[in-house]
C-alpha cells in the first residue's frame, strides 16, 4: 500500500512549531507522507494542495476563524473531493464552524491517536465511520 | 502523576529522581551551609530581602491588550482599576513580531487576525492612545517590544511618550523585554534579522539606558518562551544564564560601560510558573543562586547590590486546559503560589480561557484576584522564603543548579546559547521533551484532569473564545493613511535615511531611533530597513 | 508555453490537477504508471534538467531558493522535484524543502513537488525519472532535481540530469567524503554555500585539490555563496545558464534512451513477478533439481 500524502499549513502568522511538529512527527510515523509548509495564505494552501496531490489537507489553526473559512472555502472550491481536517487553537463557536463545512476538528487536549485515526480514515486507509 | 508501584522511580521534570521523602543527610555537602544562611545573605537563594513581601508585595503584572490602541488602554485601565500594580503593553503579532504595517500583503492576508492578539500600533501615534492617561511617570509599564527586532521600535516610541508628556526619562521606571527565546526559539517568526543583529540591538539598548534611563530595565530575558516550547526546569535556568552571558560578554566587548552596571540591567528576568508547585520554587531559588555565582565567578563583580535577580513570572499557559476551563482558575492559583513561594518580584497569571482565546474580561479579573487572595488571606507573605531548610527544596535547589550549570556548559561547549539557536540544537532539545510529554500523556502515564480522566460528556464547554473587536485592522488601515499623509514627509524620510545608516554603521542605534519615531516613521518603514541592511535569520527548523 | 503551467490562473484547476494526478500514478506504480511515461517519451526532449546534490543541511533547498528568480527570469518556468528520506520503520516521510521556498516567487509559473523516497536507494525517488519526462512534455523548460543528500553514493540523478552542482559547507572535509562518494568525478559544479562559516579558504583548497586529480582537461568551476542573502547567487546561476546551454544534446538523448532502458526493465520486472505468480511457474518435475535456467526457459516459453 503506497503511502498517503497529507498537507500541513498554518493560516494563521503566529510561529508556535511545537503542536504542528508534534501531530507532523506522530502522522510520520503512522506511516503518512507530510508535506510541511506553515504559514502560507489561502493561496499557497491551494497551490500546494493541488501540485502536491495531497489526499489529506491538515490546517493548524489559530486566531480568527474567518481567516481559516477562508482557506477551507478555497481548498474545497478547487478540489472538493479533498479531505480537510484541522487543529489549534480553536474556540468552540469556531469548532462549529469548521464543521459545518465538514472538517474533522482537533482544539487543545485532542490526543495524537484520534488524529492519526482521522488521517486513517479520511485517506480511505480504514473504513470511514 | 503516580506511579503504579510506590518503589518506582518518579522524576521531576528535570529527570531528577524523587525519594518519597527526604532527611538532612539528603542535601549534597556542596549546598548543605548554604542551606542555613539568611534571606538576604550570598548566594541569595532564600531571596534578596530578609523582609522579602512584608515590605515590598510582588508586582501583580498581566500581559494585556488587543485591537486598537483605545481598545488596549480600555482593558489597561480596568485591570489597573481592579487591581494590577504595573502594566503591559501587548502589540499585535502580525504586525510587531515581523515589523510590518497592516499594508504589507502577508498581514493583508489574515487582515482579520490583526489585533487578536495585541494593539495595533503602527506609529507613536498610536502609542500615545494606548498610553492616554496612563500612569506612566508613578506605575511601572512595560512598554512591549518583547520581540527582538520590534524592541528598539517599541521602546522608543513609549519613551517618545513620555518625554511628549513632559516626564524626565532619567526617572522613568518600567521595563523592556527583547526575548530572544520568544521569536527565536518558542514563537518562529516567518522572518526576522539574525541574532548577531538582535544582539547588537539588545546592546545598545542596555548601553543607552544606561546612560539616560537608569531606572528603566533595559532588557529582560525570558525562561517562559524557553518553558512553554519543551526546555525542562534546569535547561530553562541554563539557557537563561547562557543568555545572559551573550549580554555581558558583548558589553565587556564593547567595554564603553562597567560591566557592573550592565549586569544590574540584565537583573530582571522572567520565568515560568508551571504546575509542579516544588520544583518551581526551587527553580526561582536556584536561579538566584546560579546568579549570585556567576557575576563572581565568571566576572568577577564584587557589588553585592548586582546580584539582586529580579524575577517576573507568568504561569504556564500551556497547562491551561481547553476542556473544563473553570478547572485552569485552580490551575492559575496553584502556579501563582509556586512563584510566590519562590519569592518572585512580579506575577503574571494566566486566564482561565488561555487555551480558547486571549483573556476576556472576566478571565483578566480572576488573574488578578488569584494574586490578591494569596497576597491578602494565605499568609504566604508574612515569611520570606517559607520552604528554606526544608530537606526536600534544599535538596532539589542543589540538584537543579549542579543540572543547571551541565545544561550551560553543554550550551557555552557548542558556541553559547545564540550558536546553540541558530544552529537548532536547542529547538531539538525542546522537540525531545515535547515528545516525551505528549507521549506521556498520550499512554496515561501522566493525567490530565478533564483532558484525560474526568471527562465531562454532558456539557460542552462553560464558555467561549473572546474575540476583541472586529474593527482593528479598518482602523489601523485608516491610520496609517493618515500619518503618511500629515506628518511631516522630509523629516520621517531623513530619520529613516539616518536610520539605514546606522543599522550599516555601528553607532547606537537607539537615539536615531528615537528621532525616527518623533518624526512619525511607521514600523513597516523601520522594518523594511532591518531587511535590507540585515538580511533575514537561517531558520534552522521546519515549521 | 503549455497549458500546465498556464492553468491555475482565473481558479482553472483542471490541468494542473491533471499533471499532479499523473505524477502521482507514477508515484504509486504499476501499468499505468509505464504507460504515462511512455506516452510522454513520445514527445521530443527539450527541458533542461538540472540536478542539485549534496549532503543533509548543504543548504541545497535555500540555494534553489536563491536560484529560481534568476531561473524564472531565464526560463519562464520552472519544476522543481524535491526528494526526502522516508522512513525505514514506518514508511513514513517528513518533506520539508517546499517550506524553504519564497512563495510569493510562485506564481503559477512554478511547479514545485515534493517526494519521499520510498526505500529507493541512489538519492532520489524511484518516480523521479519518469516524472522529469512527464514535466517534460508537459512543457516545463527546466526541471530541478533537489536529491535526497544523505550524501553517501546518491548518482542516479546523473542520469536523469544534463549538469549536476554539488553543493557543500565549509569543513565539508571532516565530514563528507565527496572523493568516495564519486562526486567529485561527476558534478559539473561545486558549490561551498554557507561561505559566511569558518574554514572557508580551507575548503576551497581541498574541493580544488580534490577536483585537480579528475582525467578531465579543465576541472569543474567553484563558487562561493550564502544562498540566505543571495550572495554569489547570480554569478552561480549565470555559469549554470551557460553549462545547460552547451549541456551536449547526447546528453539529452542519453536520458531518453535511459528512460527507456529503466521503463523497459520494470516492464520485464513485473512481467516476470505476474510469471511467478502464476501456475505456469511450477516445475513440471515439481523436485529440487530445478534450476534457474529452467525457470527462465519457462518465463520465455510464456511470453512467446
Amino acid at each position: 500500500m503506497k503511502p498517503k500524502r497529507i498537507l500541513m499549513a498554518k493560516t494563521g502568522l503566529d510561529g508556535h512549531w511545537r503542536g504542528p511538529t508534534i501531530v507532523a512527527r506522530a502522522l510520520r510515523d503512522a506511516g503518512f507522507e507530510v508535506i510541511m509548509i506553515g504559514m502560507a495564505t489561502t493561496a499557497e494552501i491551494v497551490a500546494a494542495a493541488i501540485d502536491e496531490d495531497v489526499d489529506l489537507v491538515g490546517l493548524n489553526i489559530g486566531g480568527h476563524i474567518d481567516v481559516a473559512l477562508r482557506a477551507v472555502d478555497a481548498v474545497q472550491s478547487a478540489a472538493p473531493d479533498m479531505p480537510i481536517f484541522a487543529g489549534g487553537t480553536i474556540p468552540p463557536h469556531a469548532c462549529k464552524q469548521l464543521e459545518a463545512k465538514g472538517l474533522e476538528v482537533f482544539p487543545p487536549g485532542s490526543m495524537l491517536t484520534d488524529i492519526v485515526d482521522s488521517a486513517n480514515r479520511l485517506t480511505g486507509l480504514s473504513p470511514a465511520q | 502523576m503516580r506511579p503504579k508501584d510506590p518503589n518506582d522511580t518518579v522524576q521531576a521534570c528535570s529527570d531528577i529522581p524523587l525519594k518519597s521523602y527526604y532527611t538532612a543527610e539528603d542535601i549534597p555537602s556542596s549546598h548543605a551551609q548554604r542551606a542555613n544562611i539568611a534571606p538576604g545573605e550570598a548566594p541569595y537563594h532564600r531571596g534578596f530581602h530578609p523582609s522579602g513581601y512584608r515590605s515590598k508585595p510582588w508586582r501583580i503584572f498581566q500581559l494585556s491588550g488587543f485591537g486598537k490602541p483605545e481598545d488596549e488602554n480600555e482593558r489597561i485601565k480596568f485591570l489597573l482599576k481592579n487591581g494590577e500594580t504595573g502594566f503591559i503593553m501587548e502589540h499585535d503579532r502580525n504586525t510587531a513580531d515581523h515589523c510590518y504595517n497592516v499594508d504589507h500583503p502577508e498581514v493583508l492576508a489574515r487582515r482579520e487576525d490583526v489585533g487578536l492578539t495585541g494593539a495595533v500600533m503602527q506609529s507613536v501615534r498610536d502609542t500615545a492612545i494606548c498610553l492616554d492617561g496612563l500612569p506612566m511617570d508613578s506605575s511601572f509599564g512595560h512598554a512591549g517590544g518583547a520581540v527582538v527586532q520590534h524592541a528598539p521600535f517599541a521602546l522608543a516610541a513609549y519613551w517618545a511618550v513620555a518625554k511628549k508628556r513632559g516626564y524626565d526619562l532619567s526617572k522613568l521606571a518600567g521595563t523592556g523585554q527583547s526575548d530572544f527565546n520568544l521569536t527565536y526559539l518558542g514563537c518562529v517568526t516567518k522572518q526576522q534579522i539574525p541574532t548577531q543583529a538582535g544582539l547588537r540591538f539588545n546592546g545598545d539598548i542596555i548601553e543607552f539606558c544606561t546612560e539616560h534611563l537608569p531606572r528603566w530595565v533595559p532588557v529582560s530575558i525570558a525562561g517562559y518562551n524557553g518553558a512553554d516550547t519543551g526546555l525542562t526546569p534546569d535547561q530553562e535556568l541554563g539557557s537563561l544564564f547562557a543568555n545572559a552571558v551573550e549580554y555581558l560578554d558583548e558589553i565587556k566587548l564593547r567595554g564603553r560601560i562597567p560591566l557592573e552596571v550592565a549586569a544590574r540591567g540584565c537583573g530582571g528576568v522572567s520565568f515560568r510558573a508551571s504546575i509542579k508547585i516544588f520544583e518551581e520554587a526551587c527553580k526561582m531559588r536556584a536561579a538566584r543562586l546560579m546568579w549570585s555565582d556567576l557575576l563572581k565567578e565568571r566576572y568577577d563583580i564584587k557589588d553585592e547590590r548586582v546580584a539582586n535577580l529580579r524575577i517576573h513570572c507568568v504561569t504556564a499557559g500551556s497547562k491551561m486546559a481547553y476542556q473544563q476551563p473553570m478547572n485552569n482558575l485552580v490551575r492559575g492559583a496553584l502556579m501563582a503560589v509556586s512563584a510566590v513561594l519562590g519569592g518572585v518580584q512580579s506575577l503574571g497569571v494566566s486566564g482561565y480561557d488561555e487555551a480558547l482565546s486571549i483573556p476576556s474580561e472576566h478571565a483578566h479579573q480572576m488573574s488578578v484576584r488569584i494574586q490578591q487572595i494569596l497576597m491578602e488571606e494565605t499568609g504566604l507573605t508574612d515569611v520570606t522564603d517559607p520552604l528554606g531548610g526544608s530537606y526536600y527544596v534544599e535538596t532539589l535547589t542543589a540538584q537543579l543548579v549542579e543540572k543547571s550549570w551541565a545544561f550551560f556548559e553543554e550550551i557555552q561547549s557548542r558556541g553559547g546559547y545564540l550558536a546553540c539557536l541558530d544552529s537548532g540544537w536547542l529547538h531539538a532539545k525542546a522537540e525531545e521533551n515535547q515528545h516525551k510529554e505528549f507521549m506521556q500523556t498520550e499512554s496515561g502515564e501522566a493525567n490530565i484532569v478533564g483532558v484525560t480522566m474526568a471527562h465531562d460528556d454532558s456539557s460542552p464547554f462553560e464558555i467561549d473564545g473572546f474575540i476583541g473587536t472586529d474593527d482593528a485592522f479598518d482602523v489601523a488601515l485608516e491610520r496609517l493613511k493618515e500619518v503618511k499623509r500629515t506628518r511631516h514627509e522630509k523629516g520621517a524620510k531623513t530619520a529613516l535615511k539616518d536610520l539605514e545608516r546606522v543599522c550599516r554603521g555601528s553607532d547606537n542605534i537607539m537615539p536615531v531611533m528615537m528621532d525616527c519615531l518623533e518624526a512619525e516613521a511607521t514600523l513597516g518603514e523601520v522594518g523594511d530597513v532591518y531587511r535590507e541592511v540585515f538580511g533575514d535569520w537561517r531558520t534552522p527548523i521546519q515549521c | 508555453m503549455s497549458d500546465a503551467s498556464t492553468a491555475g490562473r482565473e481558479g482553472n484547476f483542471t490541468a494542473r490537477r491533471s499533471l499532479a494526478k499523473s505524477i502521482s500514478a507514477i508515484e504509486s506504480g504499476g501499468p499505468e504508471a509505464l504507460a504515462i511515461e511512455q506516452r510522454a517519451l513520445q514527445k521530443p526532449a527539450s527541458a533542461h534538467v538540472l540536478g542539485i546534490t549534496g549532503p543533509p543541511g548543504a543548504g541545497k533547498s535555500s540555494l534553489i531558493n536563491a536560484l529560481l528568480p534568476h531561473a524564472l527570469d531565464h526560463y519562464g518556468a520552472v519544476a522543481i522535484l524535491a526528494v526526502d528520506p522516508s522512513s525505514s520503520l514506518t514508511g513514513g516521510a517528513l518533506l520539508g524543502d517546499r517550506v524553504r521556498m519564497d512563495y510569493r516567487h510562485f506564481d503559477q509559473k512554478v511547479f514545485f513537488r515534493s517526494m519521499a523516497s520510498r526505500g529507493y536507494q541512489g538519492g532520489i525517488a524511484a518516480a523521479t525519472r519518469a516524472s522529469v519526462n512527464v514535466l517534460d512534455a508537459a512543457g516545463w523548460p527546466l526541471v530541478i532535481i533537489e536529491t535526497l543528500g544523505i550524501g553517501q553514493v546518491e548518482l542516479d540523478v546523473m542520469a536523469l540530469a544534463d549538469r549536476v552542482a554539488v553543493v557543500l559547507n565549509p569543513g565539508w572535509g571532516d565530514s563528507f567524503q565527496a572523493n568516495k562518494a564519486g562526486l567529485t568525478e561527476q558534478g559539473d559544479a561545486f558549490v561551498l554555500n554557507k561561505a559566511d562559516r569558518p574554514g572557508l579558504e580551507n575548503a576551497i583548497m581541498l574541493l580544488e585539490q580534490s577536483l585537480q586529480c579528475l582525467p578531465t582537461m579543465t576541472p569543474p568551476a567553484v563558487f562561493t555563496t550564502i544562498a540566505t542573502d543571495g550572495e554569489g547567487v547570480p554569478e552561480l546561476w549565470q555559469a549554470l545558464a551557460q553549462l545547460m546551454q552547451d549541456a551536449p544534446q547526447e546528453q539529452q538523448n542519453r536520458r531518453r534512451s535511459h528512460a527507456v532502458r529503466e521503463g523497459a526493465k520494470t516492464q520485464l520486472l513485473n512481467d516476470f513477478e505476474a510469471f511467478l505468480a502464476s501456475p505456469a511457474a511450477a516445475s513440471p518435475e515439481n523436485g529440487p533439481s530445478d534450476s534457474a535456467a529452467n525457470l527462465l526457459q519457462r518465463f520465455y516459453r510464456q511470453q512467446d
